[in-house]
């Protein structure tokens, strides 16, 4: 064998527990999933095809969809940008050199490592509207707080605040980048008299770009499959009134309560052509403010 | 730094870090209360406001935690947690390190396009295989076992592949260099050099996947069906939405499910925020 | 090494030795016996009458022990289809009677005749309530029978009646009766904000029944949505959460510890003075406050309506087809259900103050002695043995039937749409569903 083609070979090896799992668990059900969508399947029975049913039920007849839908990207787009937001201002916070300043980290991390169900036990107790927190604390300005997690004006807004409570989690990505930005451009700056904010525009924010460019492309993705803190605080129902109908239970609900996995496999399908696009639309933004190199 | 500045920042800090904790010290402080405590009733109870000193219960309920520890069997899904999470990091961390270790220093022939194919899937939305992974698991026998949630952990993760490779690309190349002329292969450089070195990033993926696996609420939801091999996350979930549980004893299960993941933060955190400067996010 | 490391080995060392332990609570340990895996919904005080009928079951037995286990209410249906589909499924299980049909259309129950002896199936299909027995059934057979059903009510606080100048033993006439009278009751503070709730309306379902015939019809087979009556039933309802205010209702019920099953539950509090709940709560009552002074009435009907109307619902026992040990299931379902020994169901029934499968039961010496001890019980055996009580329609879409029918009313009792907007859009979601299951294929035969 050459020596290339053993390279070849052991470089194969290497990679192979991924290749074998890619191939298994990722590629198959991929496509498996794809077929499925033109399927009347219940999972017991085998599948049945019928061509683009599931679609045309989906798009033009199905109000629930674009409800399911709506309610993911209004979360998605508040929530989404205000953690980013949060995240970096903490890390710019937290990258002061002070004294104990490692406590405070561990503190504003501690939210995001908080179980998410065990999170959302503690946001459902503390936003009760009489005897909770939050409408207690907002009873002292005389605010009389609302029903947050059975009005569904209020309920998008409590996933949304439970949110930006757990972003802390980004912020050590960005402290780590923070770290990452040499000294010497700051030196340099302040010989040429720029000032705090300026130094912030023109070398901490570009700098840090990438790894914001990062965090926004995984929390797009993730968001559109939020379900968790959905199925607790609704009990798996997407109440009151579909306001935490998020896409992901949404379609976790017809599968496993209706039992209709074709129509299932079809929502999953136009999720990932979603996801696809508004990566691919992030992507294509990225020259304009995502600085790489030096 | 000026003295002022410095405790202007102290102020800003020691603000800031009021509602991160409140949350958590409300928890703990309805843990202990009862339920005549934590229902305030007649006239006015709507509009009562906030104060301190109610955080701190009196009479202190400490009987909430050995009642929550009964309605749910608490040591059980605890050792089921344990257990898995042993699994979950031991596999996926040693795969995803073999990866790594297979894209970042070896240069094979389309080492590139499947780095990008592994990259990608990162953006594959989990439901669109759950339904044929769920009957896959099914037809291998495997439902109701924990294996559906262990095996593909051995296939490792595209998130700490990735994370570990810029790891390892950053290790000097002349160690490794001279350990081949000595006719050292791969896999022993690999054991012997490079995992070594990689303390840190090996310990923050292991964090990683421990939070996961902790964490994890729909693998359990799926996979699992007897509740004598349930986790503690999809547990409490029942205990969550048991209409006859009581707010004191759910905020004692939420407390100790809680506890050990900030206690493991609590001693990890130098390696972990060390390991993520290492390998970095980008 | 560290002290911490030392500190902390110890600790993982103490906290191995005791997780390793760690055993599922169980109630005694028989040795040899066939296992029935029972998963039921009861939870909390509830979870103890499930071990205490279990236990009675075990020590009458020397083939089986029947181990029980908790799911959580709405999410069991999920957890059944995957464990069902999944192919470990428990022995058996007691579901909620809506959630029937559905299961029974995918073929994954076990039809129970086909584990009746000739004796039983005879009994069963001769002496049982017919409602009862129908809330188990699809396409002509049965894959559950009840353990446990409920029937819903008015509780009454007679205290706050009396306190109002109402007379607590001349119940209402008509529903427009009941209404005037829980605004009677009704308190507010200086601020406006509800303080006691004087009446708790609730299930469309049920009072679509008191109001004409209800959202389905058992003799057409058609589905009845936004019929004139089912618009009237639920205008009155909307009409009266209108009449406390839609926003402070929603905010005080919310504050409530509504799912309480002991003292803490807001009717036995006195939060509320007339709510609308299952005769369950009368059992409750007994344990948790046994000298309240409270009535119970049946839905008063509008002017020319149907009196005592009723909606079966509750737990099932159905037979996962792919259960491994049918024939012990079948034991314990017979054991509960009082298909055998009615007597001894009887006290079943009565710990945890359900509404049995049979006239035999209900009429039983234990039964009875229990309705004479707590009378308020009578109101729903008169719904019972009345003409008016309903089984859910027979449908494969049932799940998602009840599902849009509770948007339905939740929309207008939080008075975002109105009673019409809100069945006509019912009706519409409907027939949808319908036509799509109907060009794909799915068999919604009766």
């Amino acid at each position: 064998m050459s020596p290339k083609a053993r390279e070849n070979l052991t470089g194969y090896l290497f990679i192979s527990p991924w290749l074998i799992g890619f191939l298994v668990f990722t590629l198959w059900p991929f496509l498996r999933s794809f077929y499925l969508s033109f399927c009347n399947y219940n999972i017991v029975q085998p599948p049945k095809f019928i061509g683009l049913a599931n679609y045309q039920m989906m798009l033009f007849n199905d109000e629930l969809f674009y409800k399911s839908l709506w309610v993911t990207l209004r979360y998605a787009l508040v929530a989404v940008p205000l953690t980013l937001f949060v995240g970096v201002a903490l890390a710019l916070l937290l990258n002061l050199n002070v004294k104990g300043i490692a406590v405070f980290r561990t503190i504003f991390y501690l939210p995001s490592i908080v179980p998410t169900v065990a999170m959302t036990s503690i946001f459902m107790w503390i936003l009760n509207p009489q005897v909770g927190m939050v409408n207690r604390i907002l009873a002292l300005a005389g605010v009389t707080g609302p029903a947050w997690l059975s009005d569904p004006v209020w309920t998008p807004w409590t996933l949304i605040f439970m949110a930006v409570w757990a972003a802390g989690g980004s912020m050590v990505i960005y402290l780590a980048g923070l770290k990452d930005i040499p000294q010497y451009l700051y030196e340099a700056a302040t010989l040429d008299g720029a000032g705090a904010f300026r130094k912030m525009r023109m070398i901490t924010l570009p700098m840090l770009s990438p790894v914001i460019f990062f965090n926004l492309v995984m929390s797009v993705i993730g968001t559109f499959q939020y379900f968790t803190q959905a199925f607790v605080i609704s009990n798996g129902s997407g109440g009151p009134e579909d306001s935490t109908l998020f896409y992901a239970l949404y379609m976790f609900k017809r599968c496993w309560k209706y039992m209709d996995m074709g129509y299932g496999s079809a929502m999953a399908w136009v999720l990932f052509i979603i996801v696809m696009i508004s990566t691919g639309l992030i992507f294509r933004t990225q020259k304009r403010w995502v600085h790489y190199g030096r | 730094m000026t003295r002022f500045n410095k405790i202007l920042a102290y102020i800003a800090l020691i603000c800031l870090s009021i509602p991160p904790l409140l949350p958590l010290v409300w928890m703990i402080s309805t843990s202990l209360k009862t339920n005549e405590q934590i229902y305030m009733k007649g006239e006015g109870a709507a509009t009562k406001g906030f104060s301190f000193a109610s955080l701190i219960p009196s009479p202190v309920a400490w009987n909430n935690y050995p009642d929550s520890l009964e309605t749910i069997p608490f040591m059980v899904y605890l050792k089921n947690t344990v257990f898995l999470c042993l699994c979950i990091v031991i596999a996926s961390v040693i795969s995803s390190a073999i990866v790594a270790y297979g894209f970042a220093r070896i240069n094979f022939k389309g080492s590139k396009i499947w780095f990008g194919v592994m990259l990608a899937t990162m953006a594959l939305p989990g439901q669109v295989t759950m339904i044929p992974n769920f009957a896959l698991f099914r037809a291998l026998g495997w439902y109701g076992t924990y294996l559906p949630l262990i095996v593909p952990a051995f296939c490792a993760t595209p998130f700490y592949v990735f994370l570990l490779s810029q790891f390892f690309k950053t290790l000097p190349d002349e160690m490794a260099e001279s350990a081949k002329v000595d006719g050292a292969n791969e896999w022993v450089i690999f054991c012997r050099l490079i995992i070594p070195l990689s303390k840190p990033a090996l310990a923050t993926c292991a964090l990683f996947a421990f939070l996961g696996t902790w964490n994890d609420f729909l693998g359990p939801l799926l996979y699992l069906s007897d509740s004598s091999k349930y986790t503690l996350a999809y547990g409490l979930q029942q205990f969550v939405n048991n209409p006859y549980v009581n707010w004191m004893q759910l905020m004692a299960a939420s407390t100790l499910f809680t506890l050990p993941i900030i206690l493991l933060f609590f001693f990890a955190q130098k390696t972990f925020i060390q390991g993520i400067s290492t390998t970095g996010g980008k | 090494m560290k002290v911490s490391q030392v500190i902390l080995g110890i600790l993982a060392l103490a906290v191995g030795y005791g997780l390793s332990t760690a055993k599922m609570p169980s109630t005694e340990d028989y040795k040899g016996r066939e296992k029935i895996k029972f998963w039921h919904r009861w939870g909390g005080e509830w979870e103890k009458v499930v071990f205490k009928i279990a236990k009675e079951f075990n020590e009458s037995q020397t083939q089986y022990e029947v181990v029980p286990m908790f799911v959580t209410g709405s999410g069991s249906e999920t957890k059944f289809i995957l464990s069902a589909t999944g192919g470990d499924p428990c022995d058996v299980m007691s579901i909620w009677n809506g959630g029937l049909a559905p299961l029974a259309a995918a073929d994954l129950l076990t039809p129970l005749e086909t584990l009746m002896t000739p004796e039983e199936l005879e009994y069963f299909q001769t002496k049982t309530y017919p409602s009862v027995r129908q809330s188990g059934q699809f396409r002509g057979k049965t894959y559950g029978i009840t353990i446990g059903a409920d029937l819903f009510g008015y509780y009454v606080n007679a205290d706050h009646l009396r306190e109002a100048g109402i007379d607590p033993d001349t119940p209402p006439k008509t529903f427009a009766d009941l209404v005037a009278m829980g605004k009677k009751l009704e308190k507010k503070d200086a601020n406006g904000n509800l303080h006691r709730m004087g009446l708790n309306a609730a299930s469309l379902q049920t009072h679509g029944y008191a109001f004409g015939a209800g959202f389905w019809d058992d003799k057409t087979k058609q589905l009845r949505l936004n019929t004139p009556d089912m618009i009237a039933a639920l205008t009155a309802m909307a009409e009266q959460r209108k009449g406390v205010g839609f926003q402070n209702a929603q905010r005080f019920w919310a504050s409530q510890n509504t799912g309480s099953s002991t003292g803490a539950w807001p009717f036995i509090d006195g939060a509320v003075s007339i709510t609308y709940d299952g005769q369950w709560r009368v059992e409750e009552i007994r344990k948790y406050k046994p000298d309240m002074d409270y009535r119970v009435w049946p839905i008063p009907p509008p002017e020319g309506g149907n009196p005592l109307p009723g909606s079966i619902g509750g737990n099932f026992m159905i037979i996962p087809a792919a259960a491994k040990n049918k024939k012990g299931a079948f034991e314990w379902l017979k054991f509960w259900s009082g298909l055998t020994n009615p007597n001894r169901a009887a006290k079943f029934e009565n710990w945890g103050g359900w509404i049995p499968l049979s006239p035999d039961v209900a009429h039983s010496p234990t039964y009875e002695a229990y309705v004479k001890q707590n009378p308020r019980f009578q109101t729903f055996i008169d719904i019972l043995d009345g003409p008016n009580v309903h089984a859910y329609p027979p449908v494969a879409y049932l799940g998602f039937l009840i599902d849009e029918l509770q948007r339905a009313e939740d929309a207008a009792l939080r008075g975002s749409k109105t009673p019409k907007e809100a069945l006509d859009q019912l009706q519409k979601n409907v027939q949808k569903e319908l036509a799509k299951r109907k060009e794909m294929g799915f068999d919604d035969s009766l």
